[in-house]
């Protein structure tokens, strides 16, 4: 099997960290910009993962278990709080939750 | 053959008893349907005592647990013990029933005791994963939190614009930490200072989006913009915990960060002064034309976090007992002063405008007095806390060399306008009283309780300082 070097997984993983970034400021749907950070935090387990592989040192991938059930938590989270404003009102976007400024 | 890591109950005990604690709770809440909601926040006061009792043994000690991934030493005792006393006085100002506060009280006690194990698991971590599992458990708990008074939308809101904001700065502290573990080879805080004295291109990247991470959590500017919001949405006594709580926890791990992997003067933490001093002029001016109190509240929180990162900025460990001090000063006033906002209230509505507190002075003559006090304080007043804990500030910074001699400008045109911005509260009070006397809401006595705490505090910590002054709160593990 080829050698696939390090920084070819950085680049893909500081890739996905962009995208995310740029699919939170774009999108104005919750649901959306959940993905989105979902997409931020998996190019984080990426770049733990292929550190980790570099460093034959389990640590990194010890924190990728503890990342994703952390997700999870977060996710489950994110969707109640999401459910409980959609059930106020029938659409959600963030724009027009704006009771709160100054 | 593997090798277990060897774990000293005693160091945990002060969490685990805490944890105990929170499922107690909901086990009693579930058990009987119809607890009545003192009982259970009183489980949580007990709980706090347990737990503080616990930690006492811990008091002079220096060591750490799991494999060198949780420390037990001064400086972590000092945060935990303002940590417990934070979720006390939470349980007194939650007492009030207030009308719009929907759910459970079992789940929200649970919560809010889960939230402050967060905040423990973040004062002894020294390690990247300890930092992030602490982080979480907090920012979770807060999360649903702030959502508590969902029969309001805004709190509905605030719980909406909290998760989205929070998740996005986790984001930052995963990457953050990834590229870290990369440049050192290791999680540990230890293992960081060789990379970092090496200033390498993926520590500096690594350390700059982690920052990043924790500054969203301090809100500090500019990652500031969530915070008026999500203060004025919350319910008032889940805000006052937001208030002093994640940022004692939160600037627990950014000292401990930066103490044990940076010497004083390098150039990586440059951002970290910029971000102070760009806190307080954003948190100053931007609470001048707040007319809502919660909101005016949380700039006077910005501000008052880009004060607290001055103590970092001066050569020795003087700086740690500086920010514990200024903290616990932060605290008591803090709490004081959303314990006093909690008394009043028509038909179960926070009291929270700013116009409504006109002339109550000559209606409700004592709120007024502990008000004016708590603002005094906050604005930095001699024979305050906030007085004694500015002082100590500016001693640390003007040892910190030219940004720290910024800071320490920066922090007295601060104090100048947030003196208008304090002063237009407490001159309000004094004017004339026109319209209705503002009602007390509901069974106030618990609030009076935590106002006695923060006004005691803020007294004896303004006339006393030496008493709560931690000399030397030192940390394992630290290269200065």
């Amino acid at each position: 099997m080829p050698h696939i070097p390090l920084e070819n997984y950085l680049t893909l993983s500081a890739a996905l960290f962009a995208i995310g970034i740029v699919g939170f400021l774009v999108r104005r749907n919750p649901i959306t910009m959940l993905m989105a950070i979902e997409l931020m935090w998996n190019a984080g387990n990426l770049a733990f993962a292929a550190f980790a592989r570099n460093f034959i040192d389990m640590s990194g991938q010890i924190f990728i278990f503890i990342i994703i059930t952390v997700a999870a938590a977060e996710a489950a989270i994110a969707l109640a709080i999401v459910v409980m404003v959609f059930r106020r009102r029938a659409d959600v976007d963030v724009d027009d939750i704006s009771i709160l400024r100054g | 053959m593997m090798q277990l890591p060897a774990i000293d109950y005693a160091v945990l005990a002060p969490l685990i008893i805490l944890v105990a604690t929170g499922l107690l709770v909901l086990l009693v809440d579930l058990v009987s349907r119809q607890a009545a909601r003192n009982v259970l926040y009183g489980l949580g006061v007990a709980g706090c005592a347990a737990s503080f009792a616990a930690s006492l043994p811990l008091s002079g000690r220096t060591v750490t647990t799991l494999s060198g991934a949780f420390a037990a030493d001064r400086f972590s005792w000092g945060f935990d013990a303002l940590l417990l006393l934070t979720l006390a006085v939470t349980f007194l100002l939650s007492s009030l029933k207030r009308a719009e506060d929907g759910g459970s009280p079992g789940s929200y006690a649970a919560l809010l005791i889960f939230c402050t194990v967060g905040g423990m698991i973040m004062a002894g971590a020294a390690n990247l994963i300890g930092i992030f599992l602490g982080v979480e458990l907090l920012s979770l708990a807060l999360y649903i939190l702030a959502g508590t008074g969902y029969p309001r939308q805004a709190s509905q809101e605030a719980a909406l614009k909290y998760v989205l904001l929070g998740s996005l700065a986790s984001g930052f502290l995963i990457f953050g930490s990834a590229l870290l573990y990369g440049a050192a080879g290791s999680i540990a805080l230890a293992d960081l200072a060789t990379a970092a004295a090496s200033g390498a291109p993926l520590f500096v990247a690594g350390f700059g989006l982690w920052l990043v991470g924790i500054a969203f959590k301090l809100a500090l500017s500019p990652f500031h913009t969530w915070t008026p919001d999500v203060y004025e949405g919350s319910p008032l006594a889940v805000t006052a915990f937001m208030a002093v709580a994640v940022k004692a926890a939160t600037f627990s791990v950014l000292a401990r960060f930066i103490y044990t992997v940076f010497q004083h003067d390098s150039a990586a933490l440059i951002p970290v002064w910029a971000l102070a001093i760009l806190s307080m002029l954003v948190g100053n001016f931007g609470a001048v034309r707040q007319g809502n109190l919660k909101r005016l509240l949380a700039f006077s929180s910005i501000a008052q976090a880009g004060y607290i990162v001055l103590a970092l900025s001066g050569v020795g460990s003087k700086g740690l007992s500086t920010m514990l001090f200024y903290l616990i000063a932060y605290g008591f006033m803090n709490l004081g002063a959303f314990a006093t906002i909690s008394l009043l209230g028509d038909g179960g509505e926070e009291y929270v405008d700013i116009e409504g507190y006109r002339g109550l002075f000559f209606r409700r003559p004592w709120v007024a007095t502990w008000m004016t006090i708590f603002f005094a304080s906050l604005a930095g007043i001699p024979a305050t806390a906030g007085f004694i804990g500015k002082l100590l500030l500016l001693e640390q910074a003007l040892g910190g060399g030219p940004w720290g001699i910024a800071m320490a400008a920066t922090l007295i045109l601060g104090t100048l306008v947030s003196f208008y911005v304090y002063f237009k509260v407490i001159y309000q009070m004094f004017l004339p009283a026109q319209g209705q006397a503002p009602q007390f809401a509901g069974n106030a006595a618990a609030s009076w309780v935590a106002i006695a705490v923060g006004a005691t505090g803020v007294m004896l910590l303004g006339i006393v300082p030496q008493a709560f002054y931690l000399a030397q709160p030192y940390l394992a593990a630290a290269s200065r």
